[in-house]
């Protein structure tokens, strides 16, 4: 026969649902028309479980006595002759009384499978056998009733029924876990909110190791290897161009297939400006990326693919989302685009090549600088010493058919030609062995470097000199494009700078960022040197190690005479200077900026306390005021002699005296402790302490209106360490504030219970009780800040309290008391003996 | 017989000054809350209000406020708070009297007494012996002033009056 199957609801703690989610699968199960029988089912007289047993098939209890007492346990004969398809079996930790065939229900259970019956029961966590130790400790109350893990575990599935515990204890306030008388005594011994939590982390723990369990044996029988991956970062290359929307969409949808993917946007300005990109459209882009969730850096650096790739390591990038090359299919010949170059230097990161419209489409890019760059200056001087004689070469093959005009026109091309490619030193060189060139071999006499007739010594030098004009021309307007070109370079970085001025990032840590990311520094450190002292101090630094004084760094860039940039990492280029200082300027005023708001800052609290304190002295007046009055407006009517008083007014008047002047007493009382517990004067005195004569002697302090009070402190308590007059003032306090909430008929509970090392006292009322976000607030002195309720005082009670059961080692915590009200927790260290 | 309306928190002031007033031959209520004040006043023709200015509902002023809407009764404020804008604002309001607590009795007594003979002069002024015919010129003169019937106006003559 094959054995039955076991399933079973694992739960934190009593009350989160068990026994209802088993009864509902013994329901579903009962209507599909499977034979279900309830076995044993403990309900606890919660009333929606008994509902749910309502038309399921009941199993009779077996009596047992023992010792006198009747008993009723699961008769497992009765459901083994009954041979049901589904038994529900409630608590299988359960102990069964002796006398019968098996020690443990689980034993029971075990039976019953062997039968064939499948079988639903529940366990609560603290039931598994390897889970006593730890329960033990959490709860402070040894668990007797345990299953062998193994039993638990080798069930055919384990379904957890899951409650916060703020649900179970607010079910617990409504009484649908308990009676309600019985609520103090399970709150007291179990149901904290910090036991349930640790339960509930205990049954949750326990669950996912045998979800792991059945993960591996899953992935072992699918053969199923490889790990999750690591979160994935996704650089984006813009270039300023018309493509870039298409990247960052491109992107984000890969970024979306990944979870929680970080997207980041670079683009990587030339020195030389020559990007071509329009500040505009990359602002533009720069709030996409920005609104999508990622971010946008910008870089400078020459070589396009390297600076990419530093910056992509640099944020530990795995995919790089490229634009394809908006050249043209000559141009790609000639050298490999930024893409290609990318591609072949990306390493582990993974590089996503994207079409777009603009692809193969050209572009206008800015035509490099002839005159400066050291490699076309000695480009053009080869030119000029390889080229000269090749042409001169030529023409003299050529000279029957060629005029000396027309060699002249060829060499002035060879010039024009030169200046354009390296400026104007080659040009002018050039132009100069022309000169002796076309003397030399061109004009008669030819071999000699003298000029026949005068005509052609005008031709040669107007040749020079048309040449020397054309070479400064040339070179002068390649300056003038190449200062062009770097003046749009840095407005392109301003146009950043500005930018981030505008959206507010104008904390100095940020543009520090920035200009250390736009520069690729190492560090960036603003230093300022106070009036006082001579030495620098560092105000903000991003990077590496920061500079210690402005000449630490390798570039400094003052400020003003107290304040200063230092950057390390390289020398910027003396034409960034600018750009640097736009940049330390920024900084000094976002300090500024800082600074002032600061400042602002600091004042708010001290307005603030000059309100408190104004208000805080009216209420103390009216506090002590208050009773004073009473008493001196009773006083003084005994004492004026012109009104005959009757035996009763006088007896009422004489009262109103005392009564007052006992609130007057008290609220003078808790102020001189108030103060010594601030100034820390407080003279402690802690001693063993046994909780059932302080409590008492508190209550008669308290006076007629504690009468009511329900004290339930044993006396076998251990002693408490506590200063006997302290701990009474505390509960005075706590008592008093209970009483006062209190509505009438609910009389005030106080309990007593030790947990571990602690002894916890708890004064429980059910009056509205706190809501939790004030919790904290009723604890703050002075916490009433005027003279309109003549109850609470000016909220010293509580906060005496604590602080004196803090300054005993103790704790005192306000809890909700189920069912509505406020119960006050004094946690005390048991004396530790001798 | 003098009757007196005690608006304050404080129970043991209520006691004491009730006791007080009784032994002089005042007629006292007692009310804890401004509200309830308000709702006394409204439902007894007092002729004098004692009243705090913190009360856990209102606040004192606006009491005064309420009560000044529609009476003229004297109020002594009798208060806590000492500052002198406290005073000025509730006497603007409407007050008639600010005693500082803790105050004497006898001091107290002495200013009930005041306030009451100021009130009685003012009401005196108001009733007017004309010949035979004693006129109150704080009652309402007509039953019905939508449509007079005594004092009537004419075009051309001015005021008429019709017995």
């Amino acid at each position: 026969m094959a054995r039955g199957r076991l399933r079973i609801y694992l739960g934190a703690a009593p009350g989160v649902g068990k026994t209802y989610a088993m009864l509902s699968e013994g329901r579903r199960r009962a209507e599909r028309g499977t034979d279900v029988v309830v076995g044993f089912v403990e309900c606890h007289d919660r009333a929606r479980t008994l509902a749910l047993l309502d038309g399921l098939e009941v199993i009779p209890r077996r009596v047992v006595t023992y010792r006198g007492a009747e008993f009723t346990e699961l008769d497992v004969d009765a459901v083994l002759a009954r041979a049901p398809e589904v038994a529900l079996i409630d608590e299988l930790a359960h102990t069964n009384v002796p006398g019968g065939a098996a020690e443990k229900r689980w034993q029971d259970v075990e039976r019953l499978l062997e039968a064939g019956i499948d079988v639903v029961s529940t366990v609560n966590v603290q039931h598994l056998e390897s889970m006593n130790d730890v329960v033990e400790k959490i709860t402070g109350i040894p668990q007797r009733e345990t299953v062998p893990d193994e039993v638990v575990r080798r069930a055919d599935q384990v379904e957890l029924v899951d409650m916060s515990p703020e649900a179970l204890r607010r079910r617990m306030a409504h009484g649908n876990v308990y009676a309600a008388e019985k609520i103090d005594a399970a709150l007291s011994n179990y149901f904290r909110v910090g036991n349930l939590t640790a339960l509930r982390e205990l049954a949750l723990l326990w669950v996912a190791g045998k979800v792991d369990d059945q993960l591996a044996r899953y992935r072992d029988d699918h053969g199923i290897a490889g790990t999750w991956e690591a979160r994935e970062r996704i650089v984006i290359a813009l270039t300023g161009g018309p493509e870039g929307v298409t990247l960052i969409r491109r992107a984000t949808r890969i970024a979306a297939r990944s979870k929680g993917a970080d997207l980041l946007a670079v683009h990587v300005t030339r020195s030389d400006g020559l990007s071509g990109s329009r500040p505009a459209r990359l602002a533009r882009q720069r709030e996409i990326v920005e609104g999508l969730g990622g971010t946008y850096h910008q870089v400078v650096g020459d070589d396009v693919p390297r600076a990419l790739l530093e910056f992509a390591r640099a944020v530990n990038a795995t995919q790089l989302v490229l634009g394809v090359s908006r050249r043209g299919r000559l141009a790609q010949m000639l050298s490999p685009g930024v893409g290609m170059v990318t591609t072949a230097m990306s390493g582990s990161i993974d590089v996503h090549m994207v079409t777009h419209e603009q692809a193969r489409q050209g572009h206008k890019r800015p035509v490099r600088d002839p005159g400066l760059a050291p490699g076309r200056r000695a480009w053009a001087w080869t030119l000029s010493v390889l080229g000269l004689p090749l042409l001169t070469f030529l023409l003299y093959q050529a000279r029957d058919g060629l005029t000396l005009p027309s060699d002249i026109l060829f060499y002035l091309a060879a010039v024009v030609g030169i200046a354009l490619v390296g400026g104007l030193w080659p040009a002018m060189f050039t132009a100069v062995i022309g000169f002796l060139l076309l003397n030399f071999y061109f004009t008669p006499p030819i071999g000699l470097l003298t000029v026949a007739e005068p005509e052609n010594l005008i031709a040669l030098v107007v040749f020079v000199l048309v040449g020397f004009g054309v070479s400064a021309v040339v070179d002068r307007a390649a300056r003038r494009s190449r200062e062009a070109l770097r003046l749009h370079a840095d407005s392109e970085v301003l146009f950043g700078l500005a930018g981030n001025v505008l959206r507010g990032e104008h904390a100095v840590g940020s543009l520090l960022e920035r200009l250390r990311e736009t520069f690729g520094l190492v560090s960036v450190t603003l230093l300022e040197r106070p009036a006082s002292g001579s030495g620098w101090q560092v105000v903000a630094t991003v990077g590496g190690r920061p500079c210690t004084s402005p000449q630490d760094g390798d570039t400094e860039i003052p400020i003003s005479d107290g304040l200063a940039l230092a950057l390390r990492g390289r020398t910027p280029a003396a034409a960034d200077r600018r750009i640097l200082e736009a940049f330390a300027a920024q900084a000094a005023g976002a300090l500024r900026q800082q600074r002032l708001a600061a400042e602002a800052e600091r004042t708010r609290p001290l307005e603030e306390a000059d309100r408190m304190r104004t208000a805080l002295l009216s209420a103390v007046s009216h506090d002590l005021r208050t009773p004073l009055s009473s008493a001196k407006a009773a006083v003084d009517s005994l004492h004026g002699s012109e009104i005959d008083w009757s035996d009763e007014d006088r007896a009422e008047l004489l009262d109103t005296a005392a009564q007052s002047l006992d609130r007057l007493d008290r609220l003078v009382a808790n102020l001189l402790d108030m103060s010594r517990l601030q100034v820390g004067a407080l003279g402690i005195a802690a001693r063993p302490l046994a909780l059932d004569e302080v409590v008492p002697r508190a209550l008669d302090e308290i006076g007629p209106s504690a009468e009511g009070v329900l004290v339930q402190v044993p006396h076998e308590l251990p002693p408490v360490e506590a200063d006997p007059a302290l701990l009474e003032r505390v509960l005075v306090n706590v008592v008093s504030n209970a009483l006062r909430y209190g509505p009438p008929g609910r009389p005030v509970l106080v309990t007593a219970s030790a947990h571990g090392d602690r002894v916890e006292l708890r004064v429980i009322d059910r009056g509205p009780g706190i809501p939790l976000a004030d919790r904290d607030r009723v604890f703050l002195p002075f916490q009433r800040l005027d003279d309109r309720d003549n109850h609470t005082g000016v909220g010293l009670g509580l906060a005496l309290a604590r602080g004196l059961t803090e300054a005993m080692g103790g704790e005192l915590v306000p809890e909700d008391t189920p069912g509505g009200g406020l119960t006050m927790t004094v946690s005390l260290h048991i004396h530790p003996g001798d | 017989m003098i009757r007196i309306l005690v608006v304050d928190d404080e129970p043991q002031l209520l006691r004491a000054l009730r006791v007080n007033l009784r032994a002089r031959h005042y007629e006292v209520a007692v009310a804890a809350s401004g509200t309830e004040a308000l709702r006394e006043a409204g439902a007894w023709h007092f002729d004098l209000v004692l009243l705090d200015l913190g009360l856990p509902d209102l606040e004192g002023v606006e009491v005064i406020h309420g009560l000044r809407g529609w009476t003229q009764i004297p109020i002594i404020v009798l208060s806590g708070r000492a500052g002198s804008m406290d005073k000025v604002e509730a006497l603007e309001a409407g007050a008639d009297d600010y005693v500082t607590k803790p105050f004497g009795i006898e001091e107290l007594l002495a200013r009930i007494k005041a306030v009451s003979r100021r009130v009685h002069v003012r009401d005196a002024a108001l009733v007017v012996q004309v010949g035979e015919h004693t006129v109150d010129l704080v009652a309402k003169l007509e039953p019905e002033p939508a449509r007079p019937r005594h004092l009537i106006t004419e075009p051309g003559m001015g005021y008429r009056f019709q017995p």
